[in-house]
């Protein structure tokens, strides 16, 4: 996390495409769009993402764009281990309401992958 | 090569230093940021404490990854085993008219001699014969209002004929009639001891005090005291056992959950309810008067639990009825059959309410709404639907697919997801979408904020604690549970 500019209303900072992806960015997001206005620029290296404060609220923006980079790296995470153990998420699943029929292929079919 | 597999998990930042992990079905441990970091990095090693205790929990596996998913399936399906047996709980209003004018009324009820209300022998007849199209074992028939006993005659005509048609099927079947009690007199008592299958449930929000300005009548008389002559011969004519009771916060007891406690047990219930007030009815109108922000509402129960506890350590065998659902889910594998803390969420595949004019809806809550005027959820009416289109139909199906947490935005990997259920009926009522916003939302707020609490106390692993949560989950006094642990 790169902070580019901060004031009392808006930090500004930039994080590395190649790190994090558009759903995590989006997922982070609308955990704190309640409560701060949120912009997201994606540039060819980057996101620039904006944090505004709302009407009335006073926080330390230092400390938010932290808290935002750290649920960042925790959504990515999320994403990522979703993506390599969603299909033995799926064969929980189907084996706990309909047994698959040959469990050892599909399981061989996964560590093949 | 990577020497262990990593299972599907959900985690999240529990306090600066730990990080909650759960896999699938619920199971969970408390691990170090340090720890957490090197088991999503493969480097965890096979000496390390949290490496055997990962693999005791299925989170990760370092041998065949098909009996692994072959025991958390079997797990998988005893955690929904709720889904089995499709509706079990059958609500029917007998009437809409009522007694009582409680502030917090959540179904907009018609006044005592206000006509056109009542469920008629027609419509009753209807409703028992669509129940028991139910392929459920187990039968629940709820009677609820306004105040049901009003309209004893169609409660009488429906038990009689409920027996009579479960005489061939043989189902287990029970009644519950939802009453302030005010009503209730030696005839009707005498009439219900007759069938050992009808129980009780009853409202009381506190002391005289609280409970008489919660839930006045509409006499002008005091609802207290009335109730307190009466739960007396109810319990002497049907057996205390026959007779539980429930309690709705207000902002007017919200503060006091220590002396309603303390009526509950001088009364001689062992379990008190804490309900938050559903944004339903008169409520939502009355917001201001009888309302509270979910965050005090959450921080008021925390204490209450607490003050509970205390009271189990003393020796009074108390329980705090949500918390009770919570920690069986949380530390148990079975499911509760509790249809708020459900994914798919319990409408109409759980419970279901048939309204006075045999209209039929997915929850108590989507027919508080159609009081209000707004009859989305309505599945259909007993006089002109059938059992097919009504509990079959594309509609339900619609809703339930709306109400599975594995797949709902920010639901999905919520570590606490497995503890939680949907609600999509409330989530209509309080942001206009059946799609639940968790940020937004007062169910996520209070499910998560007492979840994390209830952790927080298993986490400390206090022995005295553990045995207590331990007697509310398996009814047995403490003194039992302390000789076994």
């Amino acid at each position: 996390m790169n902070i580019k500019s901060m004031d009392k209303e808006n930090v500004i900072f930039t994080v590395a495409r190649t790190l994090f992806s558009n759903e995590a960015i989006l997922d982070t997001s609308s955990k704190f769009n309640h409560t701060f206005y949120i912009n997201i620029e994606p540039t060819q290296e980057d996101y620039k993402i904006c944090i505004q404060l709302k009407d009335n609220t006073t926080e330390d923006l230092n400390i938010i764009a932290k808290e935002f980079h750290n649920e960042l790296i925790d959504q990515q995470l999320r994403i990522d281990t979703e993506k390599k153990y969603s299909k033995i998420r799926e064969l929980i699943v189907k084996q706990a309401f309909s047994p698959v029929e040959n469990l050892e292929e599909e399981v061989k079919k996964l560590n093949n992958e | 090569m990577n020497k262990y597999q990593i299972l599907p998990f959900k985690f999240t930042r529990f306090n600066t230093d730990t990080v909650f992990i759960t896999n699938e079905v619920g199971e969970f441990l408390f691990i170090s940021n340090e720890d957490f970091e090197k088991f999503v990095s493969y480097k965890l090693h096979d000496n390390n404490k949290t490496y055997l205790d990962l693999k005791s929990k299925h989170i990760l596996t370092d041998s065949s990854l098909t009996s692994v998913i072959n025991m958390l399936s079997v797990k998988y399906r005893t955690k929904k085993s709720f889904l089995q047996n499709f509706t079990s709980l059958h609500m029917v209003v007998s009437t809409l008219r009522c007694n009582s004018k409680c502030i917090y009324c959540q179904v907009s009820h018609k006044d005592l001699c206000d006509k056109g209300y009542d469920m008629d022998k027609n419509t009753a007849s209807k409703v028992v014969d669509m129940i028991f199209k139910s392929p459920s074992p187990d039968i629940k028939i709820e009677f609820q209002g306004g105040e049901p006993l009003l309209n004893f005659d169609i409660i009488k005509f429906i038990i009689e004929r409920s027996i009579k048609i479960n005489k061939k099927i043989n189902k287990n079947l029970e009644f519950v009639i939802c009453t302030n009690l005010i009503l209730i007199t030696d005839s009707i008592l005498n009439y219900l001891k007759k069938y050992n299958n009808v129980y009780i449930s009853t409202s009381l929000d506190g002391p005289d005090n609280l409970h008489s300005n919660n839930r006045p009548l509409q006499s002008g008389e005091n609802s207290y005291s009335i109730f307190i002559q009466n739960l007396t011969k109810t319990r002497q004519i049907l057996g205390k056992h026959k007779v539980d009771a429930l309690m709705t916060t207000t902002g007017l007891n919200i503060t006091y959950f220590a002396e309603v406690i303390d009526e509950y047990i001088r009364l001689g219930f062992n379990n008190i309810f804490l309900r938050s007030l559903n944004p339903y009815g008169f409520a939502q109108k009355q917001r201001e008067i009888v309302g509270y922000p979910i965050e005090f509402f959450i921080e008021e129960y925390k204490k209450a639990l607490l003050y509970i506890i205390e009271l189990n350590k003393k020796g009074i065998y108390f329980i705090e009825s949500f918390a009770c659902l919570l920690l069986t889910k949380i530390l148990t594998p079975f499911p509760t059959y509790f249809v708020d803390l459900q994914s798919p969420a319990g409408i109409g595949i759980s419970g279901v309410i048939y309204d006075y004019n045999g209209n039929v809806y997915p929850s108590d809550e989507s027919r508080m709404l159609a009081a209000m005027g707004d009859n989305k959820f309505l599945l259909g009416n007993v006089m002109k639907n059938s059992y097919n289109e009504i509990f079959n139909g594309d509609y339900l199906k619609s809703l339930i697919k709306s109400s599975c947490l594995e797949s709902l935005p920010g639901c999905s990997c919520c570590a606490y997801n497995m503890f939680c259920g949907a609600d999509p009926i409330r989530h209509y009522s309080e942001h206009g979408d059946i799609i639940q916003n968790p940020i937004k939302s007062n169910v996520c707020k209070k499910n998560k904020g007492i979840i994390s609490f209830l952790l927080d106390l298993i986490r400390k692993d206090n022995e005295e604690i553990n045995n207590i949560f331990w007697s509310w989950i398996t009814r047995r006094p403490l003194t039992e549970i302390k000789r076994c642990s």
